[in-house]
This record gives structure tokens, sequence and C-alpha cells, in this order.
């Protein structure tokens, strides 16, 4: 079966384009859907990778991360978070909630596309067999 | 050779600086970097209290013996005060956990014990009650005497050394394990500041992943854990490596352990 090819981004204020922009531009062969709940999740196929836009709502951000990490078909999807410095709490909270890693907001330009050419670069290294040898 | 900051670190820690490292049994570096530690403490004038096994108290006073520092002159002075770990444990231990007055009760009555040598000089301390409650598997109980620990730090002020035999190649050595020791820490102290870890770990991640590895270390430098303790780059990309892709993770961390014996002229150990 082929990898999907899917990053999910959680975010309840779409208006936060600059990471999505950037990663159409990084990783052009991944699409990206927007979702804003657990709901929107249940019924589609494990993506790639799934983005959360922090802060999201406590509850509906802890009710989701659980989930994540007991679901049969998404326990092993990566999850980053991206927010700012001023939710330190939030970004604890979902890592101990098994939130894999964090990136802060980024307002430059290059910031953001250094970032998102690193997570292009980790999902190729990810959906490579394990076998693979890139060297 | 100049100090590296990390060594700075240790001769100069600031108050409330709560360090912890983590070592192989094997290696020496638990030795040298808590001799340098007590040593400059002890020629500031600090008062240094020390709470170890019977050997490793006998291998920090022959290290700062080594270093051309007469040690029996400040343990006669109270400036200087080893107590055993494990008796020290005993008495504030209750069904198994710490116990919050009977830890301050303690703590509080050795560090009254000690007589700085001046008027502006510190305290610094040194312990590894936590790292026998590790050694015997009491996880939890290290990471609440961890956080009793801190609480003190806030209320008087002195650094703290802390150290758990946790070999870095190994698999102990993961995110599910070390995040109650990493949040409870300020500074996580590298073995060796020499940059041989560094250079091993990128050289493993070259060779596994080749032309990606580069992307993947911007990815990993630009990780944000605000809540965990200030680490070296080679410890902070070896966590993330494990907790992220761990399909590529042992075998990085497998060849980075070869080429960090080979950088050390040490035989691998299995």
């Amino acid at each position: 079966m082929a990898p999907d090819r899917r990053i999910v981004l959680i975010s309840d204020d779409p208006r936060n384009d600059g990471l999505p922009s950037a990663l159409r531009r990084a990783a052009p062969g991944h699409t990206l859907v927007f979702a804003s709940s657990r709901e929107e999740l249940e019924h589609s196929p494990a993506p790639s990778l799934i983005l959360l836009d922090l802060p999201l709502e406590h509850d509906s951000l802890c009710n989701l991360l659980r989930w994540l990490r007991t679901d049969r078909s998404f326990k092993s999807v990566p999850v980053f978070a991206v927010a700012s410095p001023d939710v330190n709490e939030l970004i604890e909270e979902a890592y101990a909630l098994g939130a894999n890693s964090c990136f802060l907001r980024q307002a430059e330009p290059a910031a953001l596309d250094r970032i998102a050419q690193g997570i292009a670069t980790y999902l190729n290294v990810r959906s490579a067999p394990s076998e693979y040898c890139f060297a | 050779m100049p100090s590296s900051p990390w060594q700075k670190l240790l001769e100069r820690p600031h108050a409330r600086g709560h360090f912890v490292q983590l070592y192989r049994a094997d290696d020496n570096s638990l030795v040298t970097n808590v001799g340098r530690y007590l040593c400059e403490g002890l020629k500031a004038g600090d008062g240094t209290l020390v709470i170890a096994t019977e050997e490793n108290r006998r291998a920090f006073t022959a290290h700062i013996e080594k270093l051309g520092f007469d040690v029996q002159p400040v343990i006669s002075a109270n400036q200087f005060i080893l107590l055993d770990a494990r008796q020290t444990l005993e008495q504030f231990m209750v069904d198994g956990q710490p116990d919050w007055y009977r830890f301050e009760a303690v703590i509080r009555a050795a560090m009254h014990r000690l007589q700085p040598a001046g008027e502006g000089s510190g305290l610094r301390a040194y312990g590894e009650m936590v790292g026998l409650l590790w050694n015997a598997r009491q996880f939890a109980a290290a990471i609440r005497l961890e956080q009793y620990w801190n609480k003190l730090l806030e209320q008087a002020s002195f650094s703290l050394y802390c150290a758990y035999a946790i070999d870095l190649f190994g698999q102990e050595f993961h995110v599910a394990n070390l995040d109650g020791v990493l949040c409870t820490h300020t500074h996580l102290v590298p073995a060796e500041s020499d940059g041989k870890l560094e250079k091993a770990v990128n050289l493993a991640m070259d060779e596994v992943l080749g032309s990606h590895a580069e992307g993947l270390k911007v990815l990993i430098k630009e990780n944000y854990r605000p809540g965990w303790a200030i680490m070296p780059n080679a410890e902070s990309i070896m966590l993330w490596l494990r907790n992220n892709l761990p399909e590529k993770a042992e075998e990085i961390v497998a060849r980075a352990r070869h080429h960090y014996c080979l950088l050390s002229q040490a035989i691998p150990a299995e």
C-alpha cells in the first residue's frame, strides 16, 4: 500500500497561514488537509503527519491527543505542534500527552522555510522502507 | 586549555542551578566532573556538601587531592561535609517514598553544619541518592526526591549536582524514561565537553541518512521543549531521534557509539 501523503493541520484559526504555505512549497508531494477537531479525523485514514496549531482550546487538545495516542491506526502518526512561547504550559501538556515535537511560530519567511524544509526531509526519511540506505 | 562553557558552569555554578549528569558505570567522567565542581567550590570558600556512596566519596576526594587541593583542613573546618548516600536516604524514606518533612530536616541540618570559608562564599552540593533510587528502579521516588530538592533550592541559595548511572547509548536513554529527570533539572551536563560525542552523532547521522542528515539536524535544532533542562546538542539529537524517528534511531545510535569509542580510543562496550 502506498504511504499516505497527507499532512493534517489542526487549527482554531485558519488565518495562521505561514507554515502551511511554506509546507506546500517544501513538500509538494504532500497534500495539506485542514481539520478543527477529532471528529473530522476519526473517519479518515491515518495521515503521514499531524500538525497542531497551538493554542487550541484546552479540553479539545487534551481529548484529541489522548485519542490519537490510543487509536490503533493513529497512535504511530507523529504529532508536531507549532506555538508561541507564551503558551509554554500548553506545550508541556501537549508533550505529556504524546506530542512528538514543537516548533516556535516564526514570522520570518526564511525561518518558516527552514522548518518546513526540515519537516519535508523528516517525512521523506520516515516514509522510506526501513532497509533503505540513504548514503 | 581554556574552559568550555560547560566546564565554566561547573566551576562557577549559578545559585539554584540544578545539574544532572548521566554516566556509564565504567567511565571516569563522573569523578572528573564532580571532582572539578567540588574542588572549585572549595577553592572559592563555598560550603560543600557531598552525599554519595563510599566508593564515590573516596574517588571524589582523591580527585580533588590530585587537583592539588588538600581536603583534610576543609573537612576539619566543616567547610566540606561528606555523608553516606544510603544512610542519609534511609533517614527520610517512608513506605518507599521520600517524606518532605524528614528530608527537609535532614538536609537543612547538614547544611547548617556547613561553614563556608568567607563572607561572600556560597553553598554547593552533590547528591546521588536519586541515582540509588533509580538503580533500584524506584523511578517515581527518584523524581519526587528531585522535586523536593527543587523545593529546597527555591528556599535556599545553593547549587546542586546529581548523577544517574544511565548509558547515553543504551535503551534507557529515551524520552519516555527521562522526561521526569529532564523536567526537574536546569542543565544536563555532558560527560565530556570536548565535542567527541557530537562529532560521533553527526558522523552516524551522515552515514545512515546521507543527504537528508543536514535537513533533519536543522529541524532538531528548532525543536522547542521549554520545561526541559538545557542540554548539549548530541544528547538532544539522540533523544529527538529516538522519539521521532525510531525506525532509524537505533542504527544511528549504534554507529554513534562505534565512532565515539574510536574517537576515545576505547574498546566498544556492549
